[in-house]
């Protein structure tokens, strides 16, 4: 049945004469009987051989759903390690109770404290007490008697850097530190808005008015957004919650001596 | 199958058919009477059948696919088919190229299956190892026979690394003896395609077999 057909090539007929050279294999003698017998006699019978199995793994384990489960858990470790620390107590002076998140904990309670506020939230500081939280190394936020705020939550390491705070009465100084860089911190006030990007500010408010205070760099403080303006270092915005324009004026002593007294007792600590 | 009374009578049908078989082989071919009893599925002839093309099926099986488990698979499977469809014998053509088509088919359906996919990644060379059953030839030194079986398995592995369709071409062609023509009905191409694969299929095993 090898008829003439094309010419092969020397390497073609060498590979060629050397698999017509292979040896027929033998099947095995009883396997040949017993299937001679069943065709000859038409009595087929099943013979099922032991297949191999797949690992049972691999029911359920297919390259897509490893993938998954590999990005789910870089998510998830990406997550727990983009989580920043905490909010810290650094103080908290006064007899009074603090409400965080509309629970009462005593001034006195670092501990009951920083367990509340670990991850920010609304805090109501009494008109006797001070409170002085830090994200370390980032910021140290600082509420003064009768302040409510909402202490934001920490920004990541990586992502959702940013924050946003709320200050509806009262004063919160802010000392940014050096791992803030990078970060936007944006504040709201019933009657206008501060964006920090590294700085030293105070904000003054009673809802009918808000004041800006910047003892060191600048920020960005306006009404809204359309209406942002920087404020110099020395320098305090004042806005109205009615229709009064807002003003620029030189920050006021008492301000600026708050703002002293927090670097010269919190720059250190800020900075670990 | 369970042993019964009527073996001893089995064994001596056994023996006699293949007596027949024998004679029928020694001739050469199977003749038109023996086709024409096969239709019949006369025990006798599809003993007879049996022995003529079952080497040449198995071989075929094995060579395609590379283990004597599948080879068995697939034999059987062929010879149940035809079986089945021996009433339908078409008695004035060689039986051969549609066996070898029935079996190239079933080989095919095999390997693609998923048992044989499973098998393949976890057989071990214990197969290839046993690849020659030969025995010295008159003359052969046990050296050469080590040699041969050498050779032997070389190429066997150097197949079945080949792609199906240059795999089924060239073992069809020098294995089985099968023309370009006839290959090319069988697997449902042209001539010159199939021509044109085993020449692939030749340049491939040239690579694989350079030191042979």
């Amino acid at each position: 049945m090898h008829g003439p057909e094309e010419p092969l090539t020397p390497i073609e007929e060498r590979v060629q004469s050397v698999v017509r050279s292979m040896p027929r294999p033998e099947a095995d003698p009883a396997f040949r009987n017993r299937l001679r017998r069943e065709f000859s006699t038409g009595r087929f019978e099943q013979h099922v051989r032991p297949r191999p199995t797949e690992p049972k793994i691999a029911g359920w384990f297919t390259w897509p759903w490893a993938m998954a489960a590999t990005a789910v858990l870089l998510v998830i470790g990406f997550g727990f390690l983009n989580h920043g620390a905490g909010w810290r107590v650094m103080s908290a002076s006064g007899a009074g109770t603090v409400k965080v998140n509309g629970t009462s904990v005593a001034a006195s309670d670092r501990a009951a404290l920083e367990k509340a506020l670990r991850r920010g939230g609304q805090v109501s500081v009494p008109a006797g007490s001070e409170l002085t939280l830090l994200f370390e190394g980032t910021l140290l936020v600082q509420a003064a008697p009768g302040t409510d705020m909402h202490v934001p939550t920490p920004g990541g390491r990586w992502m959702g850097k940013n924050m946003h705070a709320t200050v509806t009465k009262g004063e919160a100084r802010l000392l940014t530190g050096p791992r803030f860089p990078g970060r936007v911190m944006d504040i709201g006030t019933p009657a206008g808005t501060a964006m920090i990007t590294g700085t030293v500010v105070s904000i003054v408010t009673d809802g009918a008015f808000t004041c800006v205070c910047v003892a060191e760099g600048t920020a960005s403080v306006g009404k809204s957004a359309t209406s942002m303006e920087f404020v110099p270092a020395g320098m305090r915005k004042v806005m109205f919650s009615d229709t009064r324009p807002a003003a620029l004026l030189p920050i006021e002593a008492a301000h600026a001596d708050g703002l002293a007294t927090l670097m010269r007792e919190h720059a250190k600590d800020v900075e670990k | 199958m369970e042993p019964t009374k009527d073996e001893p009578r089995q064994g001596r049908h056994d023996a006699d058919t293949l007596e027949r078989a024998d004679a029928a082989i020694k001739g050469g071919a199977l003749t038109l009477e023996t086709l024409e009893r096969v239709r019949e599925r006369d025990s006798h002839a599809l003993a007879t059948f049996f022995e003529f093309y079952f080497d040449r099926v198995y071989g075929l099986a094995y060579r395609l696919l590379g283990d004597h488990a599948s080879a068995e698979d697939v034999t059987q499977d062929v010879f149940q088919k035809v079986h089945k469809a021996a009433p339908q014998l078409d008695t004035s053509r060689d039986p051969g190229p549609w066996l070898m088509a029935i079996t190239h088919n079933a080989c095919r359906d095999h390997w693609r299956s998923k048992a044989f996919k499973l098998g393949r990644r976890s057989q071990s060379l214990e197969d290839t190892e046993g690849l020659v059953e030969t025995l010295a030839a008159p003359g052969e030194s046990a050296d050469e026979v080590l040699v041969r079986e050498e050779q032997a398995r070389k190429v066997q592995a150097a197949i079945l690394k080949l792609p199906e369709d240059l795999r089924s071409v060239v073992i069809l062609h020098d294995y089985q003896g099968l023309g370009h023509e006839e290959i090319a009905m069988m697997i449902g191409a042209t001539h010159v395609a199939t021509r044109k694969r085993y020449s692939r299929a030749l340049g491939r095993l040239a690579a694989l077999l350079k030191d042979l």
